[in-house]
């Protein structure tokens, strides 16, 4: 359960929120992408409060705004990391385009190699990267990403982050991460610490912010 | 001059003689123990500062001629009560200070302790901001070796900063589950 939480993430900012085990962090996560509703208080995107929205609206969102990468794959077995993507941009051009831009993506992550690999196959950090690739081939505004480093070894740790760096500064995408080791996603600003479902950190700017969480107490 | 503030703790919650003080001084890896002459000297000057005072005990006697010094128990006075209490007030500015304030803290110190956790963690926040990235990982140690120092330093800081951290979340959520205890218990309804 999340208390007093109050954040604010701007475009081309890598902003991240450090919790140990059950400190709310994928909750967080959650409510930031609209997966799940906020029981009280609001999440606010682009200004936009996503509980006012209907599920048309949300889902909406969801598909041109948001993306939003964890450690799960595709829910069908067997399906290719290139399909995987693919299929997230039929429903706006064609399946050869749209492989086109998946293999595009997950060049830009650094995985093209494993693009025909199925799921099962792809090592730890493989699969975060093409996690990652599903969540921006949408080209999303706000990127939202749970436990991406959890595993890795410090130079995996360390591409994840230089590449997630580079991404908020060179599009200006607004990305926020959830880590449980702050010290492992060096070079993000702004960072919170989450316990115990409240939030220590700077308070948030309002004014140009993408994402928003309601203001808590002081 | 903290060593003086953790005395004052010490005896604030029980009476006790210096060897045992000097015990629960290095049991407490209080900052900067000094030596032991020091150590005596100084509860000398806190008794000369009217800070504490022998515990209605009589001066050291010993036991018929060479036996043993029996040891004096010291306890603080009110005006030394009154100089730990304003300390007590103060945030702790350091990590370490932090930790001697738990230790010799008692139950009404919690929600001072609390906001102390608190701050404690948004100054650890900060430094880990201010951390710079690390410059990179070279292809070969001939490469640029001070690059590759300075990456493994900023590992090590990192580490150690996020690790007290960690122990400041922990911290945080046990003392607000207290709070909320002591709340409940107390029916006020003003925790956190």
């Amino acid at each position: 359960m999340l208390r007093d939480v109050s954040l604010a993430v701007h475009p081309g900012e890598l902003a991240a929120v450090g919790g140990g085990r059950s400190s709310g962090k994928s909750t967080l996560a959650s409510l930031a992408a609209g997966v799940l509703p906020a029981d009280a208080g609001d999440v606010l995107l682009f200004d936009r409060s996503l509980s006012r929205m209907n599920a048309a609206q949300l889902a909406a969102v969801m598909r041109t705004e948001v993306g939003f990468a964890s450690k799960g794959g595709p829910t069908q077995r067997g399906y290719s990391a290139v399909d995987w993507l693919s299929t997230v941009l039929c429903d706006r051009t064609t399946w050869r385009k749209a492989r086109g831009r998946s293999l595009d993506m997950l060049g830009r992550v650094g995985v093209s190699d494993v693009a025909n690999s199925p799921w099962e196959n792809l090592s730890d950090t493989e699969r975060t990267l093409v996690s990652l690739a599903h969540a921006l081939v949408r080209e999303p505004k706000l990127l939202i990403g749970d436990e991406l480093t959890v595993g890795l070894d410090i130079l995996e740790r360390g591409q994840i982050v230089g590449l997630l760096r580079s991404l908020a500064a060179d599009t200006g995408t607004a990305v926020l991460i959830t880590t449980g080791d702050l010290g492992e996603v060096q070079g993000a600003s702004p960072i919170w610490s989450l316990a115990g479902g409240s939030l220590v950190g700077p308070r948030p700017m309002a004014a140009g912010a993408l994402l928003k969480f309601p203001l808590g107490k002081p | 001059m903290s060593t003086t503030y953790v005395v004052l703790g010490l005896l604030g919650r029980k009476a006790a003689n210096g060897q045992a003080l000097f015990a629960a001084l290095q049991r407490l890896r209080a900052p900067a123990v000094p030596p032991r002459t020091s150590f005596y000297r100084l509860l000398q000057t806190m008794r000369a500062e009217n800070l504490i005072e022998s515990a209605g005990a009589p001066d050291q006697v010993k036991a018929g001629g060479d036996g043993p010094v029996q040891p004096v128990p010291l306890r603080t006075t009110r005006k030394g009560e009154e100089v730990f209490g304003a300390w007590q007030g103060q945030i702790p500015e350091t990590y370490e200070a932090l930790r001697v304030r738990i230790a010799i803290s008692r139950p009404d110190d919690l929600e001072a302790l609390h906001r102390a956790v608190c701050l404690a963690e948004s100054r650890c926040l900060e430094e880990l901001h201010l951390l710079p990235t690390p410059p990179g990982f070279p292809a070969a140690a001939e490469d640029s070796w001070d690059e590759f120092c300075a990456t493994l330093l900023g590992v090590l800081e990192s580490s150690e900063l996020s690790g007290r951290l960690k122990w400041l979340q922990d911290v945080r959520v046990l003392m607000e589950s207290m709070l909320r205890q002591s709340a409940r218990h107390h029916g006020t309804g003003n925790a956190p």
